[in-house]
């Protein structure tokens, strides 16, 4: 069960390399969200109940209900174009992220044979999940995708700090949530973009008031 | 030997249901009444009573073309593991001789369509050796994750220790995304390729059999079928379960395929084809998914995955 809820959290990043609509980048994000939500409950064992109640809060209600929706309304708020516009062919993307999965299995693979305490399974698909954001950051154009890249990224650490230790202390727990440094970015975008399209609106109306 | 001679009869009879079944489901979503179910096995009827138009530009290629496919398919689908994961063929390897029989009906497909001399049809066989040549790595990389699981070496055991091995519950999944998309590019529907549409534009199979007429025509579409039942052979055999009874085997199979079909049926319902360019990227996607199964099993093996 956990097995395949981490096997589709790697498929919304094969997902999102391959797709053109900024929507299944939202969907993707609410989606991890959900099934870091899952592992969670299922797989964090840990001691201390507020920790618990913390973190699925937090998994739950900010990374697959707030931020998404959130998303959504940046980008209908300020009228962004839909498509994704990455710099490379969606196909070469996807190959990338192939390539990708496959040295980051290869990464886990190696590292179960020297590390004991460790679970290679989460550690491999967190590795590849971390490494696409970052190519998925690198290989967009839109600094809205920049900011999901990111999120998706964040989500991979999450995966990861589950993957090294199932427990982990409070503070550090704190320190991989950066759903609030996310936050800050969103709302510079969003007050940004605000100013922008500000003038847009403005020559929008004149262009209505001529006829 | 009687399961051998039911599983060939599956193997004639089926095709006709399965189409059937597709356009229902199809005019089920479109609110038509829709053809009888057996109007594909008419149509075969039809055209095998009918006269052939043959171009005077075309040679001896063209005539022998649409049979070899069909005869090709024929052979792969004994060699294909159906109804109680029993193939009437079984040998070591034969899943390298199962692929390279689909190659070699596509290879004469595409040697017919260039001998009409026409330049549509070369640039339907262009489209189709391309998108055949991103089907089969993948294709071999499944087979190769269930080898490793199995350590089998036929089609029939690779399926049968498979289903009972320990990563199996990850490799059902994703195994039947990746061979569902499989299905559909090699039986040639949508999103891939359209069956219905004869713009020579967007298309890639039906392009190709644009001057085939009367009993060849009839042979390409039974071969077609044919290839969507071999193929939904495969993706059944990952979730039968190997060690019941053959006639529930059997009923088993039959259900997979017409859900198959149903599901094949509203697929197409649903979306529209993907734009050219994006083809290679959906087929791609299989490749993808192939490499996470193969990654999987290997880290399952080396102990990864408690």
């Amino acid at each position: 069960m956990i097995q395949i809820a981490i096997i589709l959290f790697g498929l919304t990043m094969l997902y999102v390399s391959v797709t053109s609509r900024l929507e299944s980048y939202v969907k993707a994000i609410a989606a991890q969200g959900a099934i870091l939500f899952f592992l969670v409950l299922l797989d964090y064992g840990t001691t201390n109940p507020g920790n618990l109640i913390f973190l699925s809060f937090e998994t739950l209600a900010v990374k697959a209900i707030a931020i998404p929706m959130f998303l959504m309304y940046v980008i209908r708020k300020n009228g962004i174009y839909r498509e994704v516009e990455p710099s490379v062919t969606n196909y070469s993307s996807l190959a990338i992220t192939t390539a990708i999965f496959a040295v980051g299995f290869y990464i886990s693979y190696w590292a179960a044979g020297t590390v004991s305490n460790m679970r290679p399974f989460y550690f491999g698909i967190s590795i590849s999940t971390i490494v696409t954001g970052l190519f998925i950051i690198i290989s967009r154009k839109k600094i809205i995708t920049h900011v999901m890249g990111y999120m998706m990224m964040e989500n991979g650490i999450f995966l990861l700090a589950l993957s090294i230790a199932r427990e982990m202390p409070f503070i550090v727990a704190l320190g991989v949530l950066l759903d609030i440094f996310i936050a800050v970015y969103l709302l510079g975008l969003f007050i940004n973009k605000v100013q922008d399209s500000y003038s847009d609106t403005h020559i929008d109306s004149l262009a209505k008031l001529k006829d | 030997m009687p399961e051998t001679i039911i599983n060939i009869a599956l193997l004639f009879a089926l095709p006709f249901f399965f189409l059937g079944i597709i356009n229902r489901v199809k005019s089920f979503w479109a609110g038509r009444q829709g053809p009888p179910m057996m109007q594909p096995l008419r149509d075969f009827v039809k055209l095998m009573k009918k006269g052939e138009v043959i171009s005077t530009t075309s040679s001896f290629v063209f005539r022998i073309a649409p049979s070899a496919t069909f005869a090709s398919v024929i052979a792969a689908g004994l060699v294909v593991p159906l109804a109680g994961g029993r193939s009437a063929l079984s040998f070591e390897a034969d899943f390298i001789l199962f692929a390279y029989l689909l190659g070699i009906g596509k290879f004469l497909t595409i040697i017919g369509a260039l001998d009409t001399g026409s330049s549509f049809e070369g640039m339907g066989a262009s489209r189709e050796a391309a998108f055949s040549a991103l089907v089969e790595p993948a294709f071999f990389m499944i087979i190769g994750s269930l080898g490793i699981i199995s350590g089998g070496m036929t089609f029939e055991r690779l399926f049968v220790i498979a289903r009972s091995g320990g990563p199996a519950v990850l490799v059902l999944p994703l195994g039947f995304i990746a061979l569902f998309i499989m299905l559909l590019a090699e039986g040639c529907r949508v999103p891939v390729d359209d069956p219905n549409t004869h713009l020579e534009l967007t298309m890639i199979h039906e392009v190709m059999v644009l001057d085939n007429s009367g009993p060849d025509m009839g042979m390409i579409m039974y071969a077609a079928g044919m290839k969507m039942i071999i193929i939904g052979a495969l993706i059944a055999n990952l979730f039968i379960p190997s060690g019941i009874p053959f006639w529930a085997s059997l009923g088993l199979f039959v259900a997979v395929e017409a859900a198959l079909a149903v599901v094949i049926g509203t697929v197409e319902s649903v979306m529209a084809r993907l734009r050219m360019t994006h083809v290679p990227q959906f087929l791609l996607f299989m490749t993808a998914i192939s490499v996470v199964i193969l990654s999987t099993v290997v880290l399952f093996i080396s102990g990864g995955i408690q």
